[in-house]
């Protein structure tokens, strides 16, 4: 199947500084995109280029099989665009701002009221499209943010940081909303300096810095390429030493150690061997108290391809 | 064209969303008028004479003179009380009639007849209609030599023989009011007044709307827009339309109201329309260009305040045209406020039409389009590089 996100080679200089290098991805329909980086990777950068706001100096993206540089038009017909910043005008109502940008859609007529009326819902503000959006809360202005972006009923969603600034329970709510988005076949391309939030939303994410991917994958591929292990953690009562012996041997297992009533083993994949490492305690004729699988992060990948945290 | 209208309508939305707004862009310039309008067109402009008495042709037109009807006349003795009088504030203008007036005109020469003003509106007013009467008394005089010289009869009958042609002839004066309002001094008062009001506000109503422009690129309303399938032509079409039918609304809205409210008159109205949607055309592009430059809607709003009142200022909308020296004159006319208020001017006081303003709208329009252009440019720049 086509993609309905494809972006190549893409490159944007700012005078001596390349913001965004050699950048290129595609996302299939239902699949959800992290863009994953510190604030100055170039992630926004390449959605404007993506969006056909900014020119590039170099590359292609094509939207649904249109190239946004030959048929803008069409490309952003496909395209659901949800910025960074609250792009709404606060002193219209919240169906007032979802009128003005359906109508940029081409959308009139009864589908017009249609599409505005279903997108309230979606964002949970049917109940306030009335009142100016100056008075709405952050979390609510941030979900009309979102719901603009609904209007057209995209095939590709771009999400740029919908999340900064936003409280816990908004956030959560915007998350949950997101995670909906992607099960209703959408493709959706979700920029984040956020690693909790890339790693509960995305399929796929590409981790930037300094304007280059400088790695793409699964959370799984990612932590795999690092090489970083799987953990689990065992409160046992009894012989610690002699389950720490036969955990060592069990294949996958990288290392084992017992210290303290507690035991450590190091592997590659914590939830396939777990039952494994069950039993080897249960040989050596000790008792688990508790588990605790400990699985290596996007932090940490970060860490180990850059040498430097994620929000540095 | 929908999104084009889409975009324009949405300015006039927000605009009249805030009550205030009504207040600076409708009843201000109403208020501006009816008090300014007041000042001058509800009290006659005052002229003193003085001379004239002791001589036959002297009492002519010291007699034309005090007949003005347009004007309260008042006698003086002497050119000392006349000036003192002009200097004291009481009156706007004063006639004086040289002493050897008929030596001059009996011996073929040119009488001179000193006119003295306070540089305001009453004294264009009253400048305008002594000028009618010296020219009609010129025209019997100039009628009376022709028939003197040519031996038909003396300067003396000849004058009474032009004097009885020009009462039974169709009269020629001049036309200060328009065709369809009242009291010459009304028309040529509170007309040009909101004419120069107009001028004024059309043009800082849209310097400050260069704020809105600024704040929809601040907000990412802009590169939202452009996100859908509009294009950044259609974008700025749109928000040109947006500025250009603000700024032509107010400028309709004071020549109609003040027309309707204050009878004031504009003379010929097709022309006066023109002028004021060309001139919206100038606004529109003054606060494109503003909108362009500018990425801070705070300092946009002082400078085009500052601006605003500065071309008003410069551009005859304080103090009228007539009062500046020939240089400042040229400068004004770097201001497309100058050649606006020319073109009321010719309509207002001059009774002109379309076809005698037609060099001011050729060049208020190649204003407009020159800014136009120039921040369509810039604009364009500046929503593909930010």
């Amino acid at each position: 199947m086509a993609p309905v996100l494809s972006c190549r080679g893409l490159v944007k200089r700012f005078g001596e500084r390349t913001a965004v290098d050699q950048v290129g991805f595609e996302v299939s329909k239902g699949e959800t995109y992290g863009l994953l980086g510190p604030n100055g990777a170039g992630k926004t950068t390449t959605i404007s280029m993506i969006c056909g706001l900014l020119a590039g100096d170099a590359g292609t993206v094509q939207i649904d099989g249109f190239d946004i540089a030959s048929d803008p038009k069409a490309a952003k017909s496909a395209l659901g665009f949800v910025p960074q910043d609250l792009a709404l005008y606060p002193d219209l109502t919240g169906a007032e701002n979802l009128t003005f940008f359906a109508r940029l859609h081409g959308i009139s007529g009864k589908r017009l009221e249609s599409r505005v009326g279903s997108v309230l819902d979606v964002v949970g503000l049917a109940d306030r499209r009335d009142d100016r959006t100056e008075d709405y809360s952050g979390g609510m202005k941030r979900r009309l943010n979102i719901g603009v972006g609904l209007l057209n009923e995209p095939k590709l969603l771009i999400l740029d940081e919908p999340t900064v600034g936003v409280d816990p329970q908004s956030r959560t709510a915007i998350l949950d909303s997101v995670e909906a988005l992607g099960g209703t076949g959408m493709a959706v391309v979700y920029t984040t300096h956020y690693m909790e939030e890339a790693e509960r939303l995305c399929d796929r994410l590409a981790i930037m810095d300094q304007g280059k991917m400088i790695a793409e994958g699964t959370r799984r591929e990612l932590v795999e390429k690092v090489g970083d292990n799987d953990r689990i953690r065992l409160r046992i009562v009894g012989d610690g030493e002699g389950a720490s012996r036969l955990l060592d041997d069990i294949d996958g297992v990288v290392f084992a150690t017992a210290a303290d009533g507690m035991v450590e083993v190091a592997c590659r994949s914590a939830h396939t061997l777990l039952p494994s490492v069950v039993a080897a305690v249960g040989q050596a004729e000790a008792r688990i108290e508790s588990v605790e699988l400990i699985e290596p992060d996007l932090e940490s990948v970060f860490l180990a391809l850059t040498g430097k945290a994620l929000r540095d | 064209m929908r999104k084009i209208i889409a975009i324009a309508l949405i300015d006039l939305r927000r605009l009249f969303r805030e009550r205030v707004n009504f207040f600076f862009f409708l009843a201000l310039p109403l208020v501006l008028i009816l008090v300014l309008g007041s000042l001058v067109a509800d009290t006659k402009p005052r002229l003193g004479v003085v001379g004239g008495s002791d001589s036959a042709q002297g009492s002519e037109l010291r007699s034309d003179l005090l007949a003005i009807e347009g004007a309260s006349v008042e006698a003086f003795d002497t050119s000392a009380d006349l000036l003192e009088a002009l200097r004291r504030d009481e009156l706007n203008a004063g006639v004086i009639i040289p002493d050897d007036y008929d030596e001059q005109i009996e011996t073929g020469g040119t009488a001179r007849i000193e006119y003295v003003s306070v540089p305001d509106t009453g004294g264009i007013q009253v400048q305008g209609l002594v000028s009618e009467v010296i020219s009609a008394r010129s025209r019997e005089l100039t009628a009376a030599r022709f028939v003197a010289d040519e031996g038909f009869a003396s300067l003396a009958d000849g004058l009474a023989a032009a004097e009885r042609t020009a009462s039974a002839a169709p009269q020629t004066t001049v036309e200060i009011v328009g065709p369809d309002f009242g009291k010459p001094e009304a028309a040529g008062g509170r007309g040009f007044l909101a004419a120069q009001e107009l001028v004024l506000f059309t043009f800082l109503t849209g310097l400050t709307a260069a704020t809105a422009l600024i704040q929809t690129r601040q907000l990412g309303i802009a590169h939202r827009v452009l996100s859908t399938p509009t294009s950044i032509g259609e974008f700025l079409a749109g928000v040109t339309l947006g500025r250009f039918l603000v700024a032509a609304s107010q400028g309709l809205f004071i020549i109609i109201a003040s027309a309707l409210l204050f009878g004031a008159g504009f003379g010929n109205w097709p022309a006066a329309i023109a002028i004021v949607l060309l001139f919206s055309v100038v606004g529109t592009g003054a606060a494109m260009v503003m909108g362009s430059v500018f990425s801070n809607d705070a300092q946009a709003g002082a400078t085009g305040v500052f601006i605003g009142l500065g071309f008003a200022a410069m551009g005859g909308c304080m103090v009228p045209l007539e009062f500046f020296s020939p240089t400042m004159s040229k400068i004004a006319h770097f201001t497309p406020h100058a050649w606006a208020n020319d073109a009321f001017a010719e309509l207002i006081q001059r009774g002109g039409g379309l076809g005698d303003i037609t060099t001011e709208l050729a060049v208020l329009a190649l204003y407009g389009a020159g800014l136009l252009a120039i921040s369509t440019a810039l604009m364009s720049r500046v929503l593909r590089t930010r």
